[in-house]
């Protein structure tokens, strides 16, 4: 998703060597500078600047934060053995005019870079430039959890000077294929990734390099997918199927970027007069590239919704009746059914339900018959023995007369 | 919350003539029984611990004040029910005041919603356990309960104040109060989603639907329009225990947060016709602003609420007279109350008051809430003036409205639909005569406040101006009302030039434009001649009118259109379209000498180059005769060779817009 709040997976296995301290506060500390004092000494040290933003006469939170964990000696000696220059900045809510004074003198030169919300640990480099923060949903509410991510935070920071220092090297011993683990090493780091990355990628001229910067370059989601849209409506579909098409055939993209090059593609058919069995088959591949990701779920939806037979999500709607004897295939029950007894239970919510004959769950060869629930009603139960992967559930029915029929579909085991 | 009324005793006697020993926690539980009804109260008495419940609330003053005092209560069956089940698994909670006056807020809400009551109780723990754990913004320790129950009604859309929105939210935009207003721009303004669905249709979260924690994270990444950003802004302040509220606009969704003890402000707000989502007696902007009013005041809201319950329990032992007169005490004591207004109304509705008592309370709403002009014409349209209307003639109806006519000066609360107040008043006078005496004797009162004269003479103009002689009395009223420059008075001509110039010009009424059009001069100072050397024959132009494509946008001034046609000097500037144009239409058909077009400086005035003026007899048929080749200071357009014949110029281009200091006409008047 890569928003600022969201980890994007990268965890690094090099922090490892940062231990975290015994968990006592240990006594207090306040000797963090103003911001731009702090500023002005990390560009002089050439250090990595930490920003403690909180609200001192509103946020209680931040306030607890400062004590047990920013002014703690524990995380201070932290701080100073990884080289940070520390600062805080405090935002009133609702001052007087001296106090708005002063604590706006305090805070000169904040420009709110990095924040997105209250308390935030926020680090820059010696230019002041972002490098990453601890804000939001990384930040945990408990005093205790949050000294623990502030201090993997330190870890990260630290690992990062290290990785600066070594990539320093590496560059200058033209030795590339050092440089490129050491890219993707600081890239893995829980940080904002760096701004130079790609370029840097990009000018290292192997195979992995190659496939590291596609990666790493890989639009917005978003942008991607309104691009292709557009391009479809303006009657220019063929050429973002090429573009998609092409973009498919670069092997290093991972799954959940497949997902969103073949979602794109479902959105420019969708679009495109004509194409509408493409568009069905683009968002289905979207869903089984990555059925958990952001894409591959809407993917799923969109086929579901708009193409596909009924389901279980959706039901089946009146597009599924067309003909007198119906075939439906369900795609969307679970991708593994355990052994035991499993119930499919059909309700019209508008008009008639279809009869149904014959219901079957298909797994390649295997096929499993179901049979009426002797309790009555409108179900089909299925006995398993062994468990069943990717399944898709067969429905013979008959229409009912009135095509103004909807309803739901429920799959649940029973035993 | 008000455990000060006991210690208001001796100024609640000397106000409100009562006796200490008569103030009671019994009064207190009498009038909680009173409102529940016998039915809920004995249905609350049947439920498992409905007595202790019941018992427990009513042994506590404060807890009962709080809930009595702190706006409406309505559908009591709900609210106690929701508090009985807080009480349930807090025993102690009448001791925990924050916790107390939360579920209190909650209950209240509840009852004033029909949300279901399970979800209710989820989000009043929510704030409980936010509280106590210390994650809310500090200010809310400090709410009164009656703001705390704009938090407890939530957003608009139920779902952006759902317990894991506001776990979200918590974490996601945790900021100082006042920033809030900006809260809504954490989501991207989007009409389109990236399939090209409009978030008009319901595809355009379809697909992300199962993908996030909540809607609200939703809408930061999908995007959304007024309706998303103006929920989530508002979900994203009350999720930190931060009073806010969505309200509808025209064609818009905004909110309101508030920024500290005193101040709501809008936010992404629009438009001054704003309706409230949440709100306790009426939906707009100024009932709001009359309940801050009201409840901020809570050693007036602790009055008037013990006065309040004297006036009731007089009633029902029959003492109608002690009743009225507490009533009126009440009122008296705390007058923004808007809801005991209406109490006192349905009183009187009740015991069958006759005409002089609703004469009084009519003129009790005018004096108790002469600052809050829009609740006091909802209370007097409401209740008073259809009881009075029926006994009076058309005479004595337009003196009744003027006695609340005069008190409007300047807003009090801001902008409110004024105008609706003076149709529904002229409406109820039925002979057209008395109706323009109404009329006139408004215009004369009003015409001089700067807020009320321009919007009542665009009023009247909309109201009358389809019978030209009806318009033409009621034009000079007001222009003799305004002859006198006094502060207020050019704005009342500006906003009347502004409607009116361009109104005459499309009907070609020469006239009203003309006569209109000289009572503008005196708005601007004339502008030099210099350069504009005139062509043979008259200035034909000056005794025309002036339509202008797009009128009144922006950049444009109606009133100058007037002096942009002679020696005087104006300005127009049409609105920006494929064909931008203005029409001259003269008095009469001439043969034309020449034209020139005093251009405006700066850079945009080569807008003026390639510009093509056209002819027409009839309006209909147009011919060419000119385009102009350079867009200097003044371009001058010499006919004196082919005289053109016509009645109607027209100054047009390709694109962008155009805009002059004048355009003038030269001729010979032509039969």
């Amino acid at each position: 998703m890569g928003t600022l709040l969201t980890h994007r997976g990268r965890r690094a296995s090099a922090l490892a060597f940062v231990l975290v301290p015994a968990l006592s506060a240990g006594t207090s500390n306040s000797g963090s500078l103003p911001f731009g004092e702090g500023a002005a000494l990390a560009r002089e040290r050439s250090a990595t600047h930490l920003v403690f933003v909180h609200g001192s006469d509103w946020n209680l939170l931040g306030e607890r934060l400062k004590e047990t964990v920013w002014e703690s000696s524990l995380f201070v000696d932290l701080a100073e053995k990884a080289g940070l220059v520390l600062s805080d900045v405090d935002v009133l809510q609702s001052p007087d005019d001296a106090a708005r004074a002063a604590n706006d003198l305090r805070n000169e030169g904040w420009k709110g870079t990095g924040l997105v919300t209250y308390p935030a640990f926020i680090a820059f480099d010696a230019q002041g430039r972002l490098i990453g923060s601890r804000q939001g949903a990384q930040l945990p509410r408990d005093p205790v959890k949050a000294r623990v991510c502030l201090f993997e935070f330190v870890g990260c920071l630290r690992r990062r000077a290290e990785f600066e220092g070594a990539l320093a090297a590496a560059r200058a011993a033209g030795e590339t294929a050092e440089e490129l683990a050491l890219l993707l090493s600081r890239d893995e780091l829980p940080l904002e990734r760096a701004p130079d990355l790609l370029e840097r990628l990009r000018s290292i001229q192997t195979d992995e390099a190659r496939r590291a910067a596609a990666k790493v370059g890989f639009p917005d989601w978003f942008a991607l997918v309104r691009d292709a849209t557009n391009e479809a409506k303006a009657g220019e579909g063929a050429a973002a199927e090429q573009r998609l098409r092409a973009m498919l055939a670069e092997p290093a993209y991972t799954d959940e970027q497949r997902a969103t090059v073949w979602f794109a593609l479902g959105s420019a058919y969708r679009r495109w007069e004509g194409h509408d069995a493409q568009a069905a088959e683009a968002f289905r591949t979207a869903w089984r590239s990555a059925p958990d990701g952001l894409l591959g779920i809407a993917g799923r939806r969109m086929y579901l919704e708009l193409y596909g037979g009924p389901s279980v999500a959706f039901g089946w709607a009146e597009r599924h009746l067309a003909g007198g004897k119906l075939t439906w295939i369900v795609e969307d029950l679970p991708p593994i059914l355990t052994a035991g007894t499993w119930r499919l239970l059909w309700r019209a919510s508008k008009g008639d339900a279809p009869a149904l004959s014959k219901a079957r769950l298909v797994c390649g060869e295997r096929v499993v018959t179901g049979t009426g629930d002797p309790e009555g009603g409108q179900t089909v139960l299925f006995i398993l023995d062994a468990p069943l992967e990717a399944p898709a559930l067969h429905i013979d029915c008959a229409a009912p007369d009135s095509a103004a029929s909807k309803g739901t579909l429920e799959w649940e085991r029973v035993r | 919350m008000f455990s000060t009324t006991s210690a208001l005793l001796p100024l609640l006697c000397a106000l409100g003539g009562l006796s200490s020993g008569e103030h009671s926690d019994a009064l207190l539980a009498w009038d909680l029984e009173r409102r529940c009804g016998a039915q809920t109260w004995s249905a609350l008495q049947a439920e498992p611990e409905g007595p202790a419940f019941l018992a427990a609330l009513c042994a506590d003053e404060a807890w009962l004040v709080d809930l009595l005092d702190s706006g409406p209560l309505k559908r009591p069956e709900r609210v106690l029910r929701l508090l009985m089940r807080v009480w349930r698994g807090e025993p102690d909670i009448a001791r925990q005041p924050v916790e107390r006056s939360t579920a209190t807020a909650f209950a209240l809400a509840t009852g004033m919603t029909g949300g279901d009551e399970t979800q209710m109780y989820a989000r009043y723990a929510y704030y409980r356990d936010n509280y106590r754990a210390g994650l809310l913004n500090r200010a809310f320790e400090d709410l009164q309960t009656w703001e705390r129950r704009f938090i407890a009604r939530g957003a608009q859309w139920g779902r952006f104040s759902a317990v894991e929105s506001l776990e979200f939210l918590r974490e996601r935009i945790n900021w100082p109060r006042a920033q809030y207003v900006r809260a809504c721009w954490q989501a991207p303004y989007r009409s389109y989603n990236c399939l090209g669905d409009s978030v008009q249709g319901s595809m355009y979260y379809f697909p992300f639907r199962e993908s996030f924690e909540c809607d609200p994270q939703m809408a930061i990444e999908v995007g959304g329009v007024c309706g998303a950003l103006s929920n989530l802004g508002a979900a994203a302040a009350m999720a930190n225990g931060v009073p806010a509220a969505t309200m509808g606009e025209p064609g818009h969704c905004a909110y309101t947060v508030k920024v500290d003890a005193e101040t709501w402000q809008p936010a992404y707000s629009l438009n001054w016709k704003r309706s409230l989502h949440t709100s306790f007696h009426g939906t707009t902007w100024q009932e709001l602003m009359l309940t801050q009013a009201c409840f901020g005041d809570r050693s007036g809201v602790a009055r008037s609420g013990e006065l309040a319950r004297r006036a009731h329990k007089a009633e029902a032992d029959g003492r109608t007279r002690a009743a009225d007169d507490q009533f009126a005490r009440a009122l008296q004591a705390h007058p923004t109350r808007y809801g005991l207004w209406s109490e006192w109304a349905e009183f009187g509705e009740r015991t069958g008051m006759d005409e002089g008592w609703w004469r009084r309370w009519h003129d009790a709403v005018l004096e108790g809430l002469g600052e809050h002009e829009a609740p006091a014409w909802f209370l007097l349209r409401q209740h008073a003036w259809p009881k009075l209307v029926e006994v009076l003639d058309d005479e004595e109806r337009g003196e009744l409205f003027g006695e609340y006519i005069e008190q409007l000066d300047a807003w009090g609360q801001g902008r409110w639909n004024v105008e609706g107040a003076w149709s529904w008043m002229a409406g109820r006078i039925t002979d057209p005569a008395a109706e323009d005496r109404f009329l006139r004797a408004t215009a004369t009162s009003l015409v001089r406040s700067a807020d009320f004269g321009p919007l009542y003479a665009a009023w009247l103009h909309e109201r009358i101006g389809a019978d030209s002689q009806r318009w033409e009395d009621a034009l000079r009223t007001l222009l003799t009302a305004i002859r006198h420059p006094r502060e207020g008075t050019d704005a009342v001509l500006r906003r009347l030039a502004g409607i009116v110039l361009p109104e005459a010009a499309t009907a070609g009424d020469v006239a009203t434009f003309q006569r209109l059009g000289k009572v503008t001069a005196r708005l601007h100072d004339p502008l030099p001649m210099d350069g504009l050397e005139p062509f043979p024959g008259d200035l034909l132009s000056a005794k025309g009118t002036l339509s202008v494509c797009g009128a009144g946008n922006r950049h444009d001034a109606p009133e100058r259109h007037w002096g942009a046609l002679g020696r005087h000097g104006g300005w127009f500037h049409t609105s920006t379209t494929e064909m931008p144009w203005v029409q001259v239409t003269l008095p009469h058909r001439a043969r034309l000498t020449g034209i020139l077009l005093h251009n405006r400086s700066g850079s945009t005035a080569r807008r003026l180059a390639g510009a093509r003026i056209l002819v027409s007899e009839d309006g209909v048929e147009w011919e060419s005769i000119a385009t102009v080749e350079q867009a200097g200071a003044v371009c001058r357009i010499d006919l004196r060779e082919t005289h053109p014949r016509g009645r109607f110029l027209r100054l047009e281009r390709d694109g962008e817009c155009l805009h002059l200091r004048r355009f003038l006409v030269y001729g010979h008047r032509s039969g």
